[in-house]
């Protein structure tokens, strides 16, 4: 790439955001509502600092707490929705049993399952299952609540168990015969053919579950008994009229959000650089 | 090999994270009773507002408790966790847990997430009315809703209100909290006895008044700043902060709305527990109401001290503090005004059928007399008296 060309490829990815910037700019003239951008940027570069006007954490403790919690949630749904899409995919039986269910719970918005996470889980965490009334000793582990968690996980598991039905269904039988007539096992057809196969659907799966797992963190963090994180610093931010703090936590979500994607994205080039060869 | 450096380096800002995580979840030191001793834990759920400042106040003045009264809140970790002592002997374990505000208290409380509840009236007896066994055990405070107009409108008084929604070409838009928020009710109690129609869409004919719900925002600021809203009734400290933002003008305390005295000292919010907790635990609960009464007579006697402990817990800006706290009434020991005005409230959330379960068909004296049990707070209000701690009101 000539350094003409580069410049016009940044320039023109500078353009969208200058715009944001110039509009805000403009919009935070005399509001209230809209904070300006020095009021951000002093909250985004004094991360530790605890919010002086807002009942909260730091901004990068909310947001390790956030990240914590979609880590967790996310992982789970990784971990159960992959093996179940991958039989619905490839079990006629599971395919009749699990697909109905699953199309009708896809299009149902996780943060609708809340308050029935509450009554579950209520404000039970890791900590209070150890350590019971002690919990607040184990202040980040004890922020780690299991309804949240659930959220997440009801939020990211149909997008990637869907996905992983989809990338195993596709697989080809001729491919899957092939292996059994060289002798392969159903562990080894599992492993080398099938998985392997499915593989850029279920990364694909991971995207789209790790998005709508990072979106539904913001709702989910209105919990009771929620002290940190970037969902309930937003919802503070609201009622205590400091939205300098609601918009860069905002500006937090999109930045790890962005990364988040980044690696998934990165792991599907990976897992997908077969493909172009086979076409 | 770049590629797999990348994700390298990812793995291990994952693991770094994870450790960082890790770590902070070490136990934090604490004092007090370690994990095991037989002291009683209560787990008390607030909202978070200066509504609730007489706990708060003594969680921040422990040590001044303590020498002044001798029954104090001992830190063990701010904002969250005390033991509530009384001459050495520890009562019990307070876990202050910050529930929300609304119905969220009543629930949490319902689902036994928290044993001792601080919140809205309204919403508390809404979840006894339905048959949870909550009690009234005191009030915390009264009146603080406030008639809030855009800071340039023409409108400065109720009486010039009541005349621009009679006589105004466009209906006023008033917004509200939540459906069952006592602001609301008082407001539209107000209304039919002037005279006012009133309704929630623009459809509804000749509406002098249209009332427009927040919604999920809890806050009027970004309706106000759109001018979406003429106007809004609301509770205190969200009155302070649309007037420090400059975005409102306080035009009428709901306490002075018609029908005359009908709604001075109207209830805002108290201290519930339930049935099976003031069983369970009455000198822990008794205790913890001595702490509130003594905590509310410092708010109404040392005015700056009240103002600087709202600020420090809220964290609202001390000029909004200072706006806020002297609007509201700070009681903990129940007159019979109060009591009293809990009976008129509880007529007129019959007469907009908000009751539909055991209070829907009960006078208000009956309602009272299940409600309400001041039992433990006039016990704790007479301990206090006989070793001169509680001035008599």
């Amino acid at each position: 790439m000539t350094n003409q060309r580069l410049l016009i490829r940044v320039l023109l990815g500078a353009v969208v955001p200058l715009a944001i910037l110039v509009i805000w700019h403009l919009a935070s003239a005399g509001s209230v509502v809209v904070p300006s951008i020095g009021a951000v940027l002093d909250v985004l570069v004094h991360p530790l600092r605890e919010p002086p006007t807002l009942d909260a954490t730091s901004l990068a403790s909310g947001a390790l707490i956030s990240v914590l919690r979609v880590l967790c949630g996310f992982g789970l749904a990784a971990l159960t929705a992959v093996p179940i899409g991958v039989w619905v995919g490839r079990s006629e039986t599971a395919r009749h049993l699990l697909a109905p269910t699953m199309a009708a719970a896809m299009v149902i918005s996780p943060i609708a399952w809340i308050p029935v996470a509450i009554i579950a889980f209520g404000l039970s965490s890791p900590a209070t299952a150890v350590y019971g009334d002690e919990a607040w000793r184990y202040g980040m582990l004890d922020q780690v609540r299991f309804a949240i968690v659930a959220v997440i996980w009801l939020g990211a598991f149909f997008p990637i168990a869907i996905n992983a039905a989809a990338g195993a269904g596709g697989v080809r039988d001729a491919h899957i015969e092939a292996a059994r007539v060289l002798g392969a096992n159903r562990r080894q057809v599992l492993t080398k053919i099938i998985l392997p196969g499915a593989a850029p659907a279920i990364v694909t799966g991971l995207r789209v579950g790790g998005g709508i797992a990072w979106r539904v963190i913001i709702a989910a963090e209105i919990f009771p008994g929620t002290r940190g994180g970037l969902g309930y610093m937003i919802a503070t931010a609201h009622e205590q009229a400091s939205y300098e703090y609601a918009f860069a936590s905002i500006i937090v979500i999109g930045a790890i959000g962005l990364a988040l994607d980044s690696t998934l994205r990165l792991a599907a080039h990976r897992v997908s650089r077969w493909q172009p060869k086979e076409r | 090999m770049k590629r797999i450096r990348r994700e390298r380096f990812v793995g291990l800002a994952l693991a770094a994270l994870l450790l960082v995580a890790g770590c902070r979840s070490e136990p934090e030191p604490g004092v007090g009773p370690e994990p095991g001793a037989d002291v009683q834990t209560l787990r008390v759920g607030h909202v978070g507002h200066d509504h609730h400042l007489s706990l708060y106040l003594a969680a921040l003045e422990g040590e001044r408790f303590k020498k002044d009264f001798g029954i104090h809140l001992k830190e063990v970790k701010l904002k969250e966790v005390y033991d509530l002592v009384d001459g050495g002997e520890t009562l019990a374990r307070l876990r202050l847990i910050k529930v929300g505000g609304g119905s969220r208290m009543p629930a949490a409380m319902s689902r036994g997430e928290i044993d001792v509840g601080l919140g809205g009236v309204t919403a508390v007896v809404k979840f006894a009315d339905q048959g949870q066994p909550f009690r009234i055990l005191a009030p915390l405070n009264t009146d603080g809703d406030m008639l809030v107009m855009q800071k340039d409108s023409p409108i400065t008084d109720w009486p010039a209100f009541v005349k621009a929604a009679k006589e105004g070409e466009k209906p006023l838009r008033i917004g509200y909290k939540a459906p069952v928020a006592v602001a609301k009710l008082v407001f539209e109690r107000a209304l039919v006895a002037e005279g006012i129609s009133y309704g929630y869409d623009r459809t509804e004919g000749d509406t002098g008044v249209i009332l427009v719900n927040f919604g999920s925002e809890k806050s009027p600021i970004p309706l106000m700043e759109s001018k979406a809203i003429d106007g809004f009734v609301m509770n205190q400290p969200g009155v302070a902060v649309a007037e420090h933002k400059g975005l409102g003008k306080m035009i009428a305390e709901l306490r002075d709305l018609p029908p005359e005295g009908k709604w001075v000292n109207h209830p805002c919010c108290c201290v519930c527990a339930t049935d099976d907790t003031i069983k369970a635990h009455p000198a822990a609960l008794k205790g913890l109401l001595k702490v509130i009464l003594l905590a509310t007579q410092l708010i109404n006697t040392e005015q700056d001290l009240a103002v600087d402990c709202a600020s420090r817990w809220t964290k609202h800006e001390k000029a909004v503090e200072q706006a806020s706290v002297p609007t509201n009434t700070y009681i903990a020991e129940p007159s019979e005004s109060w009591v009293t005005a809990m009976k008129t409230w509880a007529e007129m959330v019959k007469d907009v059928k908000l009751f539909t379960g055991k209070y829907a068909d009960v006078t208000p004296d009956a309602f009272a007399d299940d409600a309400l049990d001041l039992t433990l707070v006039r016990e704790a209000a007479r301990d206090l008296r006989k070793k001169g701690l509680l001035e008599t009101p």
